[in-house]
């Protein structure tokens, strides 16, 4: 999923002290996963940015809403009516989700509440990790599942670097597995430790966000 | 310390949210908190304390609430395991947030007790009551 | 062997001579000065002198910079490269700059993460945006391919072709290490001339190591030389033990260390040893000296293990 965090409250009060009132717009997809930007999550950050406002001598309303998914146009729609009322929104959806909101009521500002950084998993409760850092050229194949690019620090192709710790850890964070100490252990046990002696080339980078911002057309789906 | 103003006399306004194992069998199905009128205290029994969402804490301060009294079951005896232990990590979750809008944390505690009596559950509120009564009223409460 | 460059190094390693090389880290203010006092210590005692390059991610004069000037002060440079900070377009970019200023050693590493900071001790720059366009071992093909094919990463030709004496890290002794050997071998495979490794303490597992890459073959195809740092007292093996990774330290020679009367001439004394001791093992052909912050050691620990005078190279 996208995983997203809060914004520091400083930040986001900081923004919406100088408006009259404002939407606060989650979404149920990615970032209700990650305990972020759900409805659960609209409904906690509405009353505290209500006490922090009030606190500060701001008599700011604040309405709600959670869309199911804040980056497609017909759930972006039901908030017409919503933001007709306000003159600010603040989604705590990714990136994608306050795009678009941006995009459908321009020119009302729309504020991001949260900060977009990784694709990750729930590895337990209350325990993201990321996974994938959408390359454009996916090796998991070769890697035996574990992806280099998105969980090590160096994002090294060809094997670990020397700074593995004793325990298997990251040299750059000891709560996080080297990657490829994960990788070489796979191999290992499936008895093929010889395929990652192949070198891996220089990486095409071009079908990720370094060859520009991305852009599709699927003509089987155009209308 | 100070979050709000200063208004002595006024007796804070506590929610008391309670873990049905959190009252004794005796007081069950009496409105015993009545029994202590003179603070003002509103009890709300809970089925159990991990159904405490943080949302729901903050719901209370936002329209006025000036302390928050939870009680939980001790670790080992709640009901559904690790119930009670989710609720403290939470009221630790809300104490945070609280203090990054400039509250007093200490209008939200945590108790965890098991099979209280009225009295008991009463001086529990009492004790939070205490707790923030240096810090004045709830800002919320401003312009009312 | 073919000859590729023939730098000092390298002739000294093709004769078959036990090589020495050192390290000259770069200062982090701009004067060359610096740079020329510590090449004024250390001149004529290695055959070849590392520069590192923004070694644990703090800023220091460049090591292309730091190299130019130990070249006009008569030492030949090493230059280090990570693949850190820059993408393969200004490392490439480098290499021909560094080629045409006469540099003609290079390192290629993946680098300290920019998180380092010194290990804390400075604030270093964690916000940065780091590169790692290309890993150690990409790196080194890329060095190769101005060298012996003269044509960049991206197929386009360069003339004439940027020959570099190719260096690569090893830390044999990091988990996991039964990959370890393997890494090695990717890199002499993709073109690694001399090897320089992780320090060694621990004799008998370094050894070990050693041979696994002479089973393979690797040791003929590529020079050896251990790293050895000097060690100053018990705490810094201790430290070094428990937190660098890759290094192991022998539970008996911290002691040892403890119990010196004098640490710094203990450390001295280790020195010498772990230098006597790899010089007896086959398939090392030379050492790879630091003494951190305290270069001025270097010259008189290279005299005592009897490698000085450097002999003369043809
Ligand atoms: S290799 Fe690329 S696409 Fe595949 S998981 Fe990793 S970052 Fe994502
Ligand atoms: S320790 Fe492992 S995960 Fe961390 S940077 Fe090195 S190779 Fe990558």
């Amino acid at each position: 999923m996208i995983f997203a965090e809060w914004k520091p409250l400083d930040e986001l009060i900081d923004k919406l002290k100088i408006h009259r009132k404002v939407l606060l717009v989650g979404c149920a997809t990615c970032v209700a996963e990650c305990a972020a930007g759900g409805e659960k999550e609209v409904e906690t950050l509405a009353p505290l940015l209500r006490m922090a406002l009030k606190k500060q001598d701001h008599s700011i309303e604040i309405i709600t809403a959670t869309l199911e998914k804040q980056c497609e146009w017909e759930f972006v729609e039901q908030l017409a009516q919503q933001v007709a009322e306000v003159d600010a929104i603040m989604s705590i959806a990714c990136g994608i989700g306050v795009q678009a909101l941006a995009e459908r009521f321009d020119p009302v500002v729309v504020y991001p509440g949260v900060n977009t950084s990784a694709l990750t998993i729930r590895e337990e409760a209350g325990l993201w990790a990321a996974r994938c850092a959408a390359c454009g050229d996916c090796i998991l194949g070769e890697t035996f599942g574990y992806c280099p690019v998105a969980r090590c620090a160096k994002s090294l192709l060809n094997g670990p670097c020397g700074g593995t710790r004793k325990d298997g850890k990251c040299e750059v964070n000891e709560e996080v597995d080297c990657v490829w100490n994960l990788i070489v252990e796979r191999a290992d046990e499936r008895g093929r430790l010889e395929s990652l002696s192949k070198f891996k080339k220089a990486k095409d980078w071009s079908n990720s966000s370094h060859g520009g911002p991305k852009r599709v057309i699927r003509e089987d789906l155009r209308q | 310390m100070s979050d709000g103003n200063q208004q002595p006399g006024q007796e804070p306004e506590v929610v008391l949210l309670y873990c049905q194992h959190g009252l004794c069998h005796e007081a069950k199905g009496s409105a015993w908190y009545q029994e202590c009128a003179g603070l003002s205290i509103r009890a709300i029994m809970m089925p159990c304390s991990s159904k405490i969402e943080v949302s729901y804490i903050l719901k209370l301060l936002e329209s006025g609430a000036d302390a928050v009294e939870v009680v939980a079951c001790p670790e080992k005896s709640c009901k559904y395991l690790v119930g009670s232990l989710r609720a403290e990590r939470r009221i630790e979750y809300v104490r945070g947030l609280l203090e990054k809008i400039g509250y007093a944390p200490e209008r939200v505690g945590i108790s965890r007790k098991l099979s209280q009596s009225p009295v008991q559950l009463m001086d529990l509120a009492r004790a939070r009551a205490d707790a923030v009564r240096s810090f004045g009223i709830n800002p919320m409460k401003k312009g009312e | 062997m073919r000859m590729f460059v023939g730098s000092n190094l390298e002739r000294r390693l093709a004769a078959g001579d036990f090589a020495v090389t050192a390290e000259v880290g770069p200062p982090r203010g701009p004067d060359p000065a610096d740079v020329k006092k510590k090449a004024g210590i250390l001149r004529g005692v290695a055959d070849a002198y590392n520069v590192t390059d923004n070694q644990t991610a703090v800023v220091r004069m460049s090591s292309i910079a730091a190299s130019k000037i130990l070249l006009q002060e008569g030492l030949e440079p090493v230059m280090q490269i990570v693949c850190r900070d820059r993408n393969r377009i200004a490392i490439q970019s480098d290499l021909l700059g560094a080629w045409a200023l006469g540099i003609r050693n290079v390192l290629c590493l993946s680098g300290d993460h920019q998180s380092a900071g010194a290990g804390g001790k400075l604030k270093g720059h964690p916000g940065a945006k780091n590169v790692y366009d290309i890993d150690s071992i990409q790196l080194i093909s890329v060095v190769k391919g101005l060298r012996d094919g003269a044509v960049q990463e991206g197929g386009d030709s360069i003339s004439p072709a940027a020959p570099f004496f190719i260096g690569a890290a090893w830390t044999p002794l990091g988990p996991p290490e039964k990959f370890r050997t393997i890494r090695l071998a990717k890199k002499i495979n993709a073109g690694a001339n001399f090897i320089q490794t992780q320090a060694v303490y621990d004799i008998k597992r370094f050894a070990e190591a050693v041979r696994r890459a002479e089973d393979m073959g690797l040791t003929d195809r590529a020079a050896i030389l251990p790293g050895i740092i000097v060690p100053r007292s018990a705490g810094m093996l201790k430290y070094m033990n428990a937190n660098v990774p890759g290094i192991e330290v022998p539970e008996e020679m911290i002691r040892r260390m403890k119990n010196a009367a004098d640490p710094k001439i203990e450390g001295i004394e280790i020195t010498l040893e772990l230098i006597d001791a790899v010089k007896n093992l086959s398939g090392i052909k030379g050492v790879h000296l630091q003494a951190i912050e305290a270069e001025e050691l270097l010259p008189d620990i290279i005299r005592s293990a009897g490698l000085l005078p450097r002999p003369r190279i043809y």
